[in-house]
């Protein structure tokens, strides 16, 4: 028993104890929804938006763990041991990222909900403008965003148990996928919410843990950060550049990590040259993702449905309450945590940055508690695929299916309909995650610079503007969407000002949709009264919304 | 359709209308102050040039001190802002009430959207 070989193997079963534990209790929660679902009337009402009952805890837990993905717990600490302090800018922007995400349109959404009977956002939207163009793009543009974000996740669950069990990517990535589809295909969203309250707990208190090991093991965060202002910069060494003083201590950080530098520093010195010497972080890249990071988090397709399920304004006010400080400590964790990893030596490559977070967990903390904390960026990951599958069923079989094609479909074919599509979602999910895409964060971002892009001003008009019309929101949504992913291919403008794709494509839809609803056709007397109503005869001003 | 549901209707929803937008506003200056306050202050001290940078960083707490004062402050100031919005900016929704009966069809004319 007291042979390495035998420590190790004791190591690795405590470990995975506690992790068996967090998803036997997964599984039971999935259960016990799937009692509800199978009681309730209303198959579509409680699949998709779980009746509409929820409360504060579950709305707040759900959101979090919703929008703080795989991205939050295994990308961002990645960037966080690739660049230091140099992240600060980057991550700024999740400061106010529970106001304006819930503080803007979460009543709004809810009301009109209620009202209409709509399910998903695009029922309001295309309701508003009785559109059926309105009903084929919008859930295009969900299932063409959602489906990217979903595959980040996938690598990152896959990778997470491929170093917690040590089998091959494939495996984990068998396991994960069969594991979150099996019970949010089975629960539906009373599940997905309820896990995610789980989830949120496991999350919040992994990554807050983390940070009395990380501190006590780098003997205190100014030895941690007094190492990290002579770290070497291991691009500019493999390219042959001049080392910057504290380079990871200030902006703009050290040179971006290209996607191919596991060929890279295998290649001979010779053949690699200076070519490339980008930095981490410009300046105004870094308000490019202070924006994003705010912004996205107000109309991400996975959220959104959050909004449509909460009981009352007092749930949205006691989730305010729990969000605010738990998204500080959130973040603030990793920032603590992952500048210590310099000191405390992970020693991992640079393209095994998305390591970081399980394996400074197994290097600071009990075996015990490292299952414990290893589950955060699992449960982190599984709350926000769950939720992307139900995206992509509901925008496939409600918004395009029904909505479009059945709209007197029997509850027995929705409900297979739903099964089936949301099982096959997760399906060609692990097919595509199968090409094992080396970086987890920039995929991540890809989907919220996206969604921020496209999705943004068109529903604030929909939700807020009385002159909106269905012109004017599918101008912005396909203007949004078209200029980010072009901007994302060539980025034209990076020669004289560094900004992400997604302010372009946020600056064109905005200024798409304004200029198509102020000039285009106005809306019915009927439509307006119906949305924003009228004021009282003796307050006539007050009608200017 | 009786003259009284559909007005109390139209009350009702402008007020909520007017409510969200009330509190849409609050978000928005909050959020452009942070803006304006988290990138200047971090473009001003956490963006130095190389050779302005000292050999010994000032730390607060370990931290520099351009991420403390730039970054962890206004987040701390930010939690109990948005309890403030929660608690005082965030009012409790109307009630929902039914569209009246008899006009659920659209009305043909255009309105004053203004």
């Amino acid at each position: 028993m007291n042979t390495p070989d035998a420590q190790t193997e004791f190591a690795r079963g405590a470990v995975i104890i506690p992790f068996a534990v967090y998803m036997i209790a997964v599984f039971v929660i999935a259960w016990a929804a799937h009692r509800y679902l199978r009681q309730n009337k209303s198959f579509e009402d409680e699949y998709y938006v779980g009746s509409r009952s929820f409360g504060a805890w579950v709305l707040a837990m759900s959101w979090v763990a919703t929008m703080a993905s795989g991205g939050s717990f295994l990308g961002y600490p990645s960037r966080i041991f690739s660049y230091g302090w140099s992240m600060t800018l980057w991550v700024s922007g999740s400061c106010v990222a529970a106001l304006v995400g819930l503080g803007v349109v979460g009543k709004r959404i809810n009301r009109l909900a209620r009202q209409t009977g709509a399910l998903t956002l695009v029922d309001i939207l295309r309701d508003r403008f009785n559109s059926r163009a309105i009903g084929f793009v919008y859930p295009i543009v969900i299932v063409f965003i959602t489906s990217v974000y979903l595959l980040a996740q996938f690598v990152a669950g896959a990778r997470i148990l491929e170093n917690i069990m040590e089998i091959s990517y494939f495996q984990g990535l068998l396991i994960f996928s069969v594991c979150v589809v099996l019970y949010t295909t089975y629960g539906g969203f009373r599940a997905v919410a309820w896990t995610d309250t789980l989830q949120g707990i496991v999350m919040i208190v992994g990554i807050v843990l983390l940070v009395p090991f990380a501190l006590y093991a780098a003997s205190g965060m100014t030895a941690a950060t007094t190492a990290l202002s002579e770290r070497v910069d291991p691009v500019a060494e493999l390219r042959g550049l001049p080392q910057e003083k504290h380079a990871y201590l200030y902006g703009p950080g050290p040179r971006k990590v290209p996607g191919n530098i596991e060929e890279l520093s295998k290649a001979p010195k010779e053949t690699i040259g200076a070519e490339e010497d980008l930095r981490w972080l410009p300046w105004t890249l870094g308000i490019s993702f202070f924006m994003l990071r705010s912004l996205a988090a107000m109309m991400m397709p996975t959220t959104v449905p959050r909004m449509l399920a909460f009981k009352d304004t007092r749930a949205l006010r006691r989730a305010l309450y729990v969000l605010a400080p738990y998204i500080l400590l959130m973040y603030a964790s990793s920032l603590i945590t992952m500048n210590c990893a310099e000191k405390i030596g992970l020693g991992l490559a640079p393209h095994d940055a998305d390591q970081a977070v399980p394996e400074l967990a197994r290097r600071v903390a009990p075996a015990w508690l490292a299952g414990l904390i290893i589950a955060a960026p699992f449960a982190a990951v599984m709350s926000t695929v769950d939720s992307g599958l139900l995206v992509v069923s509901a925008s496939i079989v409600r918004d395009l299916v029904q909505r479009n094609f059945v709209p007197e479909m029997r509850q027995s074919t929705t409900r297979r309909l739903s099964y089936g599509i949301t099982a096959a979602v997760g399906v060609v999910a692990f097919g595509m995650a199968l090409s094992k895409p080396p970086f987890l964060q920039p995929l991540v971002i890809y989907y919220g610079g996206g969604a921020a892009a496209s999705l943004f001003w068109p529903s604030i008009a929909t939700l807020f503007w009385r002159r909106a019309n269905s012109a004017g929101v599918l101008a912005g949504l396909a203007g949004g969407m078209i200029t980010f992913v072009l901007f994302n291919i060539y980025q034209p403008f990076d020669g004289y000002v560094h900004l992400h794709a997604f302010v372009y494509g946020f600056a064109l839809s905005g200024i798409l949709t304004f200029l198509v609803c102020r000039f285009g056709p106005a809306p019915s007397q009927h439509e307006l009264d119906f949305y924003f109503g009228a004021p009282t005869p003796q307050q006539p001003d007050e009608r200017m919304v | 359709m009786p003259e009284q549901p559909r007005q109390k209707y139209l009350e009702t929803q402008h007020r909520h209308v007017t409510q969200c937008l009330r509190e849409a506003w609050f978000v928005g200056i909050v959020w452009f102050a942070s803006l304006l306050f988290v990138a200047g202050w971090i473009g001003v001290y956490g963006y130095l040039p190389e050779s302005s940078r000292p050999d010994e960083p000032t730390l607060v707490l370990g931290i520099p001190s351009w991420a403390f004062w730039g970054l962890f402050v206004p987040w701390l100031v930010l939690v109990p802002v948005t309890w403030f919005f929660a608690a005082v900016v965030l009012k409790d929704d109307e009630p929902i009430l039914p569209w009246p009966d008899g006009d659920d069809e659209p009305a043909d004319q255009e309105a004053d959207p203004s």
